[in-house]
C-alpha cells in the first residue's frame, strides 16, 4: 500500500524533474517542478473537443489506459511491503494490463481517421510488439534465480550485492528496465515528445486530437507509469532487512536520480532514426537472454 | 431407442430437401440441434460419470466400436457449440440466398458434415473413423464449393480436397503399419506398439496426417486458400471446429505413447513456434480479413501445440506441474480459439452483408452505424489477443505460468528450450496485437475508404447477431468460472499423465486473484467514467473535424491503409515473405506520367517454395505418360491385348 501512495506521489514530480533538470542544463531558470501537475489540473477543468470521426472507443480509451496502468501498479509490491494482489506469475498479468492499455490507445489513435494518427499508432503497435519479450525474459531469469514466480516473492529473495556477478547481473537488469520505461513512455532515445514535426513522433501525435478531461489523464498516466517502473528498479536494489525509512529514502533516491537520468538523456542525445529503433529495442531482448546466461551460470548450471 | 433417434434423424433430413425456400435454414438447425443435444448428453454424462465403450459388431472384419471418453466429451462439446451457432446464423446470413438446389446442397453438407464430424469422435476403431474422416473431407470440399463464382474459387476447393487426400493417404499408412503388426483394430493399438517398438517414425506419420489437418507449417497451405473462399458460417466451422480434429487426432495417439515423451515434446514445441510465428507473420500483412483469420488459426495452432509440447516434456521429466500447466493450457486454448475464432469469422461475416466486401483497404467506419457487431468483434479481438479480461488470458497465462514456474528446476537443455518458448510466446502475443489492433481499427474505425456500392451500413439482423452475442457469454464464462473449467480440463488431461494425480495448486490459486484484478479493473473504468461524466457536465463539448495539422481538404483516402499499417513491420520480416509488387516506377525522362496502377499482395512463401516444386515435378514426368492416350478406341483395345499377351507369357514361363 505505501509503495503505491509513493507511487502516486512521485508521478507528481516525476516530470516536473524532467522538465527542471533540461531547463538547467540549457542555462535557462525553467518552470516549477509542480508545472506539470498544474497542467494537468488545468486539463481537468477544461471543456473537450471531439472529432466527428470517432466512436465510443475513443471516448473510453484513456479511461482504460490510466485504469490498466493502476491496476498494473496493484501487482507491483515494495521492497518488505507486500504487494495489494499478489500470486504466481502475476508479471505475466502486469504485462498484459499494460498491453490492454496500449490496445485501447492503438484504437484511439486509428479511430480518428487521421493519417499522422494512424503513423503513430503504427510505430506504437511495432515497438510494444518487440520490446515484450526483453520483459518476460527478464523476469523469467530473476524466477529462475530465485525460484519464484510472483513480484513480491522474486524481490523477497533477491539480493546479494556482496557478490560481483550479482551486482553486475542487476546493473544490467535495472538498465533493461529503464529502457522498458522509455520506450513505453516514448521518450528518447526511441522517440522525441518535444519534437516540432508530426511524423517524427511516435506517442504524442497519437494523442493529437485528445482534449480536456482525456489528454490529461493520458498525461497523468503517463508519469504514473515512469513512477511505476521506478518502483520496480527500487525494488532492485533495496533489500527486504532494511528498515522502512532506509527503504523509502531508497526509493526517492532511486525516483530522483530516474528522473534525472531521464532529463539529462534528453538534453545531450538526439533521438535514434526511426528505421534503426527496431533494432535498438530488440538489442533488449537479446541483452536480458545476457541476463538470463548470468544466472544459469551463477547457478552452475552450466 | 438409438435406432429411433436414427430415423427422426433421417427424416429431419429429408424433409430439408422438401420445406419451401425460407424455412429451409429452420430445419437446418433443427437438425443441427437434434444431433446436438444427444450427442453432448452423452458428452456430460461422461463428463460427470465414467467413459462408455459399447462394441457395435465383433463378428465382422471391420470391427466397430463406439466409445466416448473424456477427450470425445470435450471435443463433442466444442464442435456441437460451433456448428449449432454457425446453423442459427445462417437464418440470418442466407437470407437473400434465392438459388434453392445451391441451398439444399448447402445445408444438406452441414448437417452432413457435423454428422461426420461426431462420428470421427466416437468412432475408436479405424476403418470406420477414417471413412468419418472422408467425409468430413468430402462435405467441406462442397461446402467451400458454395460461393463459386470463380474459377479460382473451384481451384482451391480441389487443392483442399487433394491435400485432404494426401493426409488420408499417411493416416492409412499408419493404420496399416499398427494393424498388421498388433492385429488390433481399434486406437488401443497404438498402446502395444508403441510399448514394444521404440519408433518415432509411426508418430511422425500420424503427426503429417493429422497436422495436415490441423494446419502445422509447413502443412498449412491449404487453410489460407480455403477459408477466405467458403462462406463465413462455414469458414466458422472449419476454423472453429474441424481444424480442431487433426488436434484430436495428434491426441488420440499421444494418449498412448507412453516412451520417447522427451523427444516428440521437444519435436512438438519446436514446430508449433515456427507454426506460431510463421502463421502470425503472414496474418499481419493480409488486407483480406478472411484470410488474416486464416493465418491467425494457424498461429493458434501452434500456441496450442506448444502447450502440449511442454506438457510431454513434463511427463518426461517427471515434472508433474509443467506437465499439467503445459497441458491444461492447450486443452483450454483449444476451447477458447473455437470459441473466439468462430465469433471473427461470424463477425466477418456480417462485414460482408454490411458491404459485400471483407478487403479492409476498402473498409472503415463501421462501428458508428453498426455498434452492436462492432463491439461483438471488438470483443473478440481482445480475447484471441489474450488480453484480460477475456478467455484467451485464462490459457495463455497457464502456459506462461508452466514455462516460468519450470525455470528453477529442469536442467540446462530444458531452460534453453523454455527460454526459446518463452520468447517465441512473448512475441507471437505482441504481433497478435499488431494484427488484431490493424484489423480492427482498418476495419471499424475512422472513415469508409471507398464504397463500392453507394449504400448505407446497417446493422444486422438480430439472427445474426443473438449467437453472436451467446458465444461473447461463453466467453465470459470461462473467466468468470476458469477454475471450473480448468477442472473439466483435468479429467481430459488426466488421460495423458501415468497415474491419477490432484490438480497442481500452481493452476488453481492464481484464479480467483486474477478475478479480482479484473474485477478492480471494471470497477476503476466505470468509475473514472463517471469521474470523467462528472467533471465534463459543466463543460463545453465540441464536435469538429479531425485535426489535420492545418490541412483542411482531408478526405477518406488520406487514412493510413492497412498496407501501411503493416509497412514498417513488412520491413523487419520481409525475408520470410513472399510479397509482390506490381508498380511501374516513374522514368526520369517521363515528363508526363500516364496514370499507373500499383498492386501488392502477399502469398504464402511456404507455398511456392515447398509444395510447388514437387507438383511441378511430378506434373511434369507424368506428362510423359501421355503418349499413351491417343483417343482412339483401336489403340485402346491393342493395348487390352498387350497387356493380356504379357501375362500370358509370364504365367506360361512360371515367372508369376
Amino acid at each position: 500500500m505505501i509503495g503505491i501512495l509513493l507511487t502516486i506521489v512521485s508521478s507528481f514530480f516525476f516530470l516536473g524533474i524532467i522538465a527542471f533538470t533540461k531547463s538547467i542544463t540549457q542555462g535557462r531558470k525553467g518552470p516549477g517542478v509542480f508545472q506539470p501537475l498544474k497542467d494537468i489540473t488545468r486539463l481537468f477543468k477544461k471543456g473537450s473537443v471531439y472529432s466527428s470521426t470517432t466512436s465510443y472507443i475513443f471516448k473510453i480509451a484513456p479511461s482504460i489506459y490510466f485504469c490498466s496502468v493502476l491496476c498494473a501498479l496493484l501487482l507491483v509490491p515494495f521492497q518488505s511491503q507486500k504487494a495489494l494482489i499478489s500470486f504466481d506469475g502475476d508479471f505475466i498479468m502486469f504485462a498484459y494490463l499494460l498491453a490492454l492499455g496500449k490496445f485501447f490507445m492503438i484504437l484511439s489513435a486509428l479511430d480518428t481517421g487521421s493519417p499522422f494518427e494512424g503513423m503513430g499508432a503504427n510505430r506504437e503497435s511495432l515497438y510494444s510488439m518487440l520490446v515484450e519479450p526483453a520483459f518476460f525474459i527478464l523476469m523469467g531469469s530473476f524466477a529462475m534465480y530465485t525460484g519464484k514466480t510472483s513480484f513480491q516473492d522474486i524481490f523477497y529473495n533477491f539480493i546479494d550485492f556482496q557478490n560481483p556477478t550479482t551486482a553486475f547481473l542487476i546493473i544490467i537488469a535495472a538498465y533493461i528496465l529503464i529502457m522498458i520505461a522509455m520506450i513505453e513512455n516514448s521518450r528518447l532515445p526511441v522517440d522525441d515528445p518535444k519534437t516540432h514535426l508530426e511524423l517524427t513522433m511516435v506517442h504524442e501525435v497519437m494523442i493529437l486530437d485528445n482534449s480536456g478531461f482525456d489528454l490529461g489523464i493520458i498525461m497523468f498516466t503517463s508519469s504514473l507509469k515512469f513512477g511505476m517502473y521506478g518502483l520496480l528498479i527500487c525494488n532492485l536494489f533495496t533489500d527486504s532487512t532494511m528498515n522502512l525509512l532506509t527503504q523509502i529514502s531508497i526509493f526517492i533516491l532511486v525516483q530522483v536520480i530516474f528522473a534525472v537520468l531521464i532529463g539529462l538523456i534528453e538534453s545531450f542525445r538526439a533521438r535514434e532514426r526511426m528505421k534503426k529503433n527496431p533494432v535498438f529495442i530488440f538489442t533488449l531482448t537479446v541483452l536480458s537472454m545476457m541476463v538470463f546466461f548470468g544466472v544459469l551460470l551463477m547457478m552452475n548450471k552450466m | 431407442m438409438i435406432l429411433s433417434f436414427f430415423l427422426i434423424l433421417f427424416v429431419a433430413f429429408l424433409i430439408l430437401f422438401i420445406v419451401p425456400i425460407n424455412s429451409k435454414s429452420f430445419v437446418s438447425v433443427i437438425i443441427s440441434l437434434l444431433l446436438g443435444i444427444v450427442s453432448s448428453f452423452f458428452a456430460v454424462y461422461v463428463m460427470l460419470n465414467s467413459p462408455i465403450n459399447y462394441l457395435l459388431d465383433d463378428t465382422n472384419v471391420i470391427k466397430t466400436e463406439i466409445g466416448i471418453d473424456y477427450l470425445s466429451a470435450f471435443f463433442i462439446i466444442i464442435i456441437n457449440i460451433v456448428v449449432i451457432i454457425s446453423s442459427i446464423y445462417n437464418i440470418g446470413y442466407n437470407k437473400n440466398q434465392s438459388n434453392i438446389g445451391k441451398l439444399n446442397l448447402h445445408y444438406a453438407c452441414i448437417s452432413i458434415l457435423h454428422f461426420s464430424m461426431l462420428g470421427v469422435l466416437v468412432c475408436q476403431s479405424f476403418i470406420p473413423f477414417l471413412i468419418f474422416w472422408e467425409i468430413v473431407a468430402v462435405s467441406s470440399f462442397l461446402l467451400i464449393l458454395y460461393e463459386s463464382k470463380s474459377k479460382e474459387i473451384i481451384k482451391i476447393a480441389i487443392n483442399y480436397l487433394v491435400q485432404m487426400h494426401v493426409c488420408m493417404l499417411f493416416l492409412l499408412i499408419g493404420a496399416f503399419i499398427l494393424i498388421s503388426t498388433t492385429g488390433i483394430y481399434t486406437f488401443e493399438s497404438c498402446k502395444t506398439y508403441f510399448e514394444t517398438h521404440n519408433n518415432f517414425f509411426l508418430f511422425l506419420l500420424f503427426f503429417i496426417g493429422f497436422g495436415m489437418k490441423a494446419g502445422f507449417v509447413p502443412l498449412h497451405t491449404w487453410l489460407p486458400k480455403a477459408d477466405p473462399a467458403a462462406p463465413n458460417s462455414v469458414a466458422a466451422i472449419m476454423s472453429g471446429a474441424t481444424i480442431k480434429l487433426g488436434i484430436y487426432g495428434i491426441l488420440r495417439i499421444l494418449i498412448h505413447i507412453k516412451t520417447q515423451q522427451y523427444e516428440i515434446g521437444m519435436f512438438l514445441v519446436i514446430i508449433s513456434l515456427i507454426t506460431g510465428l510463421f502463421g502470425i507473420i503472414n496474418a499481419i500483412v493480409q488486407t483480406d480479413i478472411k484470410k488474416s483469420l486464416a493465418f491467425s488459426s494457424i498461429e493458434n495452432i501452434g500456441i496450442i501445440g506448444l502447450g502440449l509440447g511442454l506438457g510431454f516434456i513434463g511427463i518426461a521429466v517427471e515434472n508433474y506441474s509443467l506437465a499439467f500447466l503445459g497441458l491444461a493450457g492447450s486443452i483450454l486454448h483449444i476451447f477458447n480459439h473455437a470459441m473466439f475464432k468462430s465469433l471473427l469469422f461470424l463477425g466477418a461475416g456480417n462485414i460482408y452483408i454490411q458491404t459485400g466486401t471483407t478487403n479492409m483497404s476498402l473498409l472503415g467506419g463501421i462501428l458508428n452505424k453498426a455498434k452492436v457487431s462492432g463491439t461483438i468483434f471488438l470483443i473478440a479481438s481482445l480475447a484471441i489477443c489474450g488480453l484480460p479480461p477475456f478467455n484467451g488470458f485464462v490459457s495463455e497465462f497457464l502456459i506462461y505460468d508452466g514455462i516460468i514456474g519450470e525455470f528453477n528446476k529442469g536442467n540446462v537443455s530444458i531452460d534453453v528450450l523454455l527460454l526459446v518458448s518463452l520468447f517465441g510466446i512473448s512475441i507471437i502475443g505482441g504481433m497478435s496485437i499488431i494484427n488484431f489492433t490493424r484489423m480492427f481499427g482498418m476495419t471499424f474505425l475512422g472513415k469508409r475508404r471507398m464504397n463500392l456500392s453507394n449504400s448505407e451500413i446497417k446493422e444486422v439482423s438480430p439472427w445474426m447477431y443473438i449467437p453472436q452475442i451467446f458465444l461473447v457469454l461463453i466467453i465470459l464464462s470461462i473467466v468468470i468460472f476458469s477454475t471450473y473449467y480448468i477442472e473439466y480440463v483435468h479429467l481430459v488431461i488426466h488421460q495423458f499423465l501415468p497415474k491419477y494425480h490432484v490438480i497442481p495448486s500452481e493452476a488453481m490459486a492464481p484464479q480467483p486473484q486474477i478475478l479480482i484484478v479484473i474485477g478492480i479493473l471494471i470497477l476503476s473504468i466505470m468509475i473514472v467514467s463517471f469521474i470523467k461524466h462528472y467533471f465534463s457536465k459543466s463543460k463545453i463539448i465540441e464536435f469538429g473535424p479531425t485535426w489535420g495539422c492545418g490541412y483542411t481538404g482531408e478526405t477518406s483516402k488520406m487514412q493510413y491503409t492497412p498496407s501501411s499499417f503493416s509497412e514498417s513491420f513488412e520491413n523487419i520480416t520481409g525475408q520470410l515473405l513472399n510479397t509482390n509488387i506490381k508498380f511501374k516506377p516513374i522514368d526520369k525522362l517521363e515528363i508526363f506520367p500516364t496514370s499507373r496502377a500499383y498492386t501488392k499482395a502477399n502469398n504464402d512463401i511456404l507455398d511456392e517454395n515447398f509444395l510447388d516444386p514437387p507438383i511441378h515435378y511430378i506434373q511434369k514426368n507424368l506428362k510423359l505418360f501421355s503418349i499413351f492416350k491417343s483417343g482412339n478406341t483401336q489403340t485402346y483395345v491393342w493395348y487390352a491385348f498387350l497387356f493380356l499377351l504379357i501375362l500370358f507369357i509370364l504365367t506360361f514361363s512360371e515367372i508369376i
